[in-house]
């Protein structure tokens, strides 16, 4: 049977989502209100009862019943409508979560252009709160509509039922407040359209003001930018009171008519008791019942605002997304045939939406297994020729062959897995250096299917990752990755010892020649790359008590500090890094980034503007323990080489040199066993495998030295065999927010690493090796001589010495290839390439 | 001691700290000196302190790094090499700024910066840089202004010494003339 096809999402109305929180949830929700609506009106016809049959018969076990079955239809009802509020949640959550997942989905596959003009902030905002309130809606759309429409209903036949001349009256007024509401609703809505408007004036009044306002000094114009800012108040000021008028409006109005109820049910009621044709249980249970509509009334006139601001909030998220994708995302079923590497492009045009022509009937032919330079002036088209030949971009005419299909044809599955794209600012994600390496495979095997992971028979082995660093030049920069990881002993069994014997072989081998770039662990050296922790207790704990992140909750390690004078030098040390860090960066969150010559860090740091507010009235002992545990936390996190901002005083040095002895003593006496104090003999746990290597810690960032440290690691490795081990502990590594603890370099080299892991057949790199340097550049190309023959290349270039290693070079200018070739028979043509190499001159 | 003796040392202790010496190099630089006082302590907390030996190099001809660096001390020399020969362009020496454009954009360099002994350097990165100026729009005129007042100065000394030199014929034209 052929599958119906759905909606596009932005299409959907905002009730399309109504069912997608649970069929059968709704079900239980519909019976769940029925329940509800008799229990309402049970305690109405009880009401009657007591009244009427009590008052006549005085039976008080009569009474009893009835006010136990009271009782427990109010229970019963409170609890229906708890149920019914939880499955309302449940409805709406899973429908805002469904919404999310399909908006999200749709919003990845639109098309470049659409990314080019919407920020993402708006993104943001539609995903993470517009979307919210149409979810709460849906949650509501059936359950509250229903059970208070009903709810009234039941209310109305009853009070029918008990008389109808009365309760036709009394709901009379209801008909007149449904005309009547939804005009002065409407006034509502206009003002606050035009208060959302004029409150944008105000904001950019109020943007334009402030950032010239050396200017509003300089000139003393205070007068002339308060008129412009007051003409908007002042506007602002009659649209809310309209605004908040009208609502109150609808509120007052509502009221009115509801309150017109208990006057008709007195008048006509007691005019009807009078003449004996009601009794007066029944108009207790009247009046009672009259009340009770209020609520459901109520309901519904808040759910009746909750609609109309969901709808125009949805609406105005789905026409922003309105876009379709450009491309077919999955194969044709059938068309499994094998697409070929050669490249024809003919006649290509592309022309923006603006009319702007970027590309002017292009035509090239690059034959499978060739290597293609793009080079050309800026702005001369390359980018975009290459983002259509790899459908990045749908082009407006001619067309692009790849292996004699459409590209524009193709779907996103064949491309992916037939072209491998590089681009010139490579996108790292969050994760480790593995997750990044496999991104593009995962995506390849993940396409067709709802998961994403890899199949283990997919899965690159070691050797082929390695093979891949090394080719993009990574390997060193993974191993140093892994070498300065602090390593879980448990996860890596028998790797301690083989590090200790690394230790003894690098000093034997090489200590003499680094020693003046090491800092060692040795008693008497005070440790500047070291933290004041690691400086004091100098050595790894086994007691978790004595672990980093426990220590200041110790109170034998507090009361130690004590006892050796510490912990008073220590808090002035941790205010003064506080005081000096706000002081610097002020009172608002940071980034990380910021962060990094301080001990304290972003999700911590507005607690240290709080404490620093505090030192400003308080000296350090008064604050309380929390804070002051916080502050010797920042004080034992302090690593003078790295957190500028203070400088390490030298009797505090020497205090902690002559504390790290006494901890000694101390620990053996008090905790013996709880630290395994630093040693030549000793793996140290707490330090990376690099410092246990050199069992002390490099001192320089002269590049010349790390690389003769690197040279002497992968020395040292290869000896024990460990090489491939410490490289797999370095492709754990965390890259960081967007790949933030990775250079620029780095970020190139693993995008192009993970695009040659997937092993395309066509090749498109746009400038991808601008941020590496000469090496890593020479080392890529010279690895592509390798592909001739194998792997179709197209590389947009901006280093003209490389032009050698490529089959052809073609040569854009304004959107035209105006010359294609060998480079050398280019080059004596004295063309534009001459002209770009040489200059107009030359 | 007072309270405002107690307040006095504890302005010297910051003082002293390597914040604000690196403060004062920003501060002294002719790109960074018109920004303001908050631009530039922000700017202090991303830059980092680099050593280097001798031979090592701070920025490679023809690749684009992203840094800017400050010379604390020691010495460094700036050599263009033409495929075959290095020739020493100039010697840089502490407080000088070199590089300060690839903040701004991508630009690969024309020639080496190289460590003549062991020297130590403040450097900037483009990334960090450009985070801490879009927390600061206003200062980005600001570094513009330095930027073209410098080139303009830069012009004018060339045009100089052309003159002087009686080469205005060699075609070579400034910046500024573009």
């Amino acid at each position: 049977m052929k599958a119906k096809k759905e909606r596009p999402i932005a299409e959907r109305s905002i009730f399309s989502w109504v069912l997608k929180g649970g069929i059968p949830l709704q079900l239980v929700l519909l019976l769940l209100i029925f329940a509800l609506v008799i229990l309402r009106v049970v305690p109405l016809e009880l009401q009657k009862r007591i009244v009427n049959d009590i008052l006549s018969t005085n039976k008080f076990s009569l009474l009893v019943t009835y006010c136990l079955i009271y009782f427990g239809a109010v229970i019963l009802a409170s609890g229906s409508k708890f149920l019914i509020n939880w499955v309302q949640t449940l409805i709406g959550e899973r429908a805002l979560t469904e919404m999310r997942r399909e908006l999200y989905r749709h919003i990845l596959r639109l098309p470049l252009s659409f990314f080019r003009t919407t920020r993402p902030g708006s993104v943001v905002t539609s995903l993470v709160n517009e979307l919210s309130i149409a979810g709460n809606f849906v949650g509501m759309a059936i359950s509250i509509p229903l059970s208070n429409i009903l709810t009234l209903f039941a209310f109305a036949a009853y009070l029918i039922w008990l008389n109808p001349l009365l309760g036709i009256v009394t709901l009379s007024i209801y008909p007149v407040a449904l005309f009547v509401i939804p005009k002065v609703q409407s006034g509502a809505n206009k003002a606050n359209k035009k208060r959302v408007n004029a409150t944008k004036e105000m904001a950019s009044q109020i943007t334009e003001s402030i950032s010239g306002v050396h200017e509003v000094h300089a000139h003393g114009s205070f007068f002339t930018e308060e008129q412009k800012y007051n003409t908007i108040i002042d506007k602002l000021l009659n649209i809310r009171i309209i605004w908040t008028l009208y609502r109150q409006a609808v509120k007052v109005t509502n009221n009115l008519f509801v309150g017109f109820g208990p006057v008709i049910v007195f008048i006509l009621g007691g005019y009807l008791i009078m003449k004996g044709e009601i009794n007066l249980g029944a108009l207790v249970a009247f009046l009672s019942a009259q009340e009770k509509l209020y609520d459901p009334w109520k309901d519904l006139i808040n759910f009746y605002q909750v609609y109309q601001d969901a709808s125009v909030r949805y609406a105005s998220v789905m026409q922003s997304f309105g876009e379709e994708s450009e491309f077919r995302l999955e194969k044709i079923p059938g068309s499994d045939a094998e697409i070929g590497n050669k490249v024809e492009i003919k006649n290509l045009d592309f022309v923006t939406p603006d009319g702007v022509k970027l590309l002017d009937q292009v035509n090239l032919t690059v034959e499978a297994g060739e290597h293609l330079a793009l080079v050309g002036f800026s702005g001369s088209g390359k980018s975009i020729l290459v983002k259509a030949i790899g459908q990045l971009y749908k082009y407006t005419g001619g067309s692009v062959l790849l292996g004699g299909n459409e590209v524009d044809e193709l779907s996103k599955r064949d491309v992916v897995k037939k072209i491998g794209f590089v681009s010139q600012d490579p996108f790292i994600f969050t994760g480790t250096v593995d997750e990044n390496l496999l991104y593009a495979c995962k995506a390849l095997s993940g396409m067709s299917v709802e998961t994403s992971a890899l199949a283990p028979d997919l899965e690159p082995s070691l050797d082929k990752k390695i093979q891949i660093l090394q080719e993009v030049g990574l390997f060193v920069d993974i191993l140093r990755l892994g070498l300065n990881t602090i390593i879980d002993h448990q996860a890596y069994p028998g790797l301690e010892e083989k590090v200790l014997i690394l230790r003894q072989n690098f000093q034997k081998n090489f200590g003499r020649e680094l020693a003046k770039y090491v800092e060692f662990y040795e008693d008497l050296n005070y440790l500047y790359h070291s933290s004041v922790m690691d400086n004091l207790i100098f050595g790894t704990p086994l007691n978790t008590r004595y672990f980093s992140d426990k220590l200041v909750d110790n109170t034998e390690f507090l009361g130690f500090l004590d006892c050796c004078n510490l912990k008073k030098p220590l808090l002035e040390t941790g205010s003064d890094l506080i005081l000096q860090t706000v002081s610097i960066l002020g009172s608002e969150p940071v980034e990380e980034v910021f962060l990094t010559q301080t001990p304290i860090c972003a999700v911590e740091y507005s607690h240290g503007v709080k404490i620093a507010r505090q030192l400003e009235s308080l000296e350090v002992d008064e604050l309380e323990d929390t804070e002051q545990k916080f502050i010797l936390t920042t004080a034992l996190r302090f690593v003078p080489s790295r957190h500028k901002i203070l400088r390490l005083q030298p009797h505090l040095k020497e205090m902690i040199l002559n504390g790290r002895n006494a901890f000694r003593q101390w620990c053996s006496k008090h905790a013996p066993g709880a630290v395994i104090f630093y040693s030549n003999a000793e793996y140290i746990r707490s330090q990376s495998i690099l410092n246990n290597i050199f069992y002390g810690n490099l001192t320089t960032s002269s590049p010349k030295i790390n690389d003769r440290v690197n040279q002497c690691a992968v020395f040292l490795l290869v000896e024990e065999d460990l090489l491939e081990q410490v490289v797999g502990i370095g492709m754990n590594f965390d890259v960081g927010n967007c790949g933030d603890n990775l250079s620029g370099g780095q970020q190139q080299k693993l995008s192009i690493a993970r695009v040659l892991l997937k092993d395309p057949k066509l090749l498109i790199m746009d400038e991808a090796t601008s941020a590496l340097d000469n090496k890593s550049q020479d080392r890529i190309h010279k690895v592509m001589e390798n592909w001739k023959g194998k792997r179709t290349v197209i590389s947009v270039i901006h280093r003209l010495d490389m032009l050698g290693h490529y089959d052809k070079v073609a040569v854009m200018k304004t959107g035209k290839i105006v010359e294609c070739g060998k480079t050398e028979d280019l080059l004596a043509n004295k063309g534009v390439l001459h002209e770009l190499i040489h200059g107009k001159d030359g | 001691m007072n309270s405002s003796t107690e307040k006095m040392a504890e302005k010297q202790k910051y003082r002293d700290s390597g914040y604000h010496e690196d403060l004062e190099q920003l501060r002294q630089s002719f790109l960074l000196r018109r920004l303001s006082p908050d631009c530039l302590k922000l700017l202090v907390m991303v830059c980092k302190r680099i050593d280097f030996v001798k031979d090592d190099h701070l920025m490679t001809q023809e690749e684009d790094d992203g840094f800017a660096y400050i010379i604390t001390s020691g010495k460094v020399s700036a050599v263009y090499s033409d495929g075959t020969v290095s020739h020493l362009i100039r010697r840089y020496k502490p407080g000088d700024l070199i590089g300060g454009c690839a903040l701004l954009g991508r630009m690969t360099r024309v020639y080496t910066l190289q460590a003549e002994e062991r020297t130590s350097a403040l450097r900037l990165k483009r990334d960090d840089f450009q985070k801490v100026m879009e927390k600061f729009p206003a200062d980005i005129s600001k570094i513009t202004g330095s930027l073209i007042s410098e080139l303009a100065k830069w012009d004018k000394t060339l045009l100089e010494r052309q003159f002087s030199e009686g080469s205005l014929q060699s075609r070579t034209l400034g910046v500024s003339l573009l």
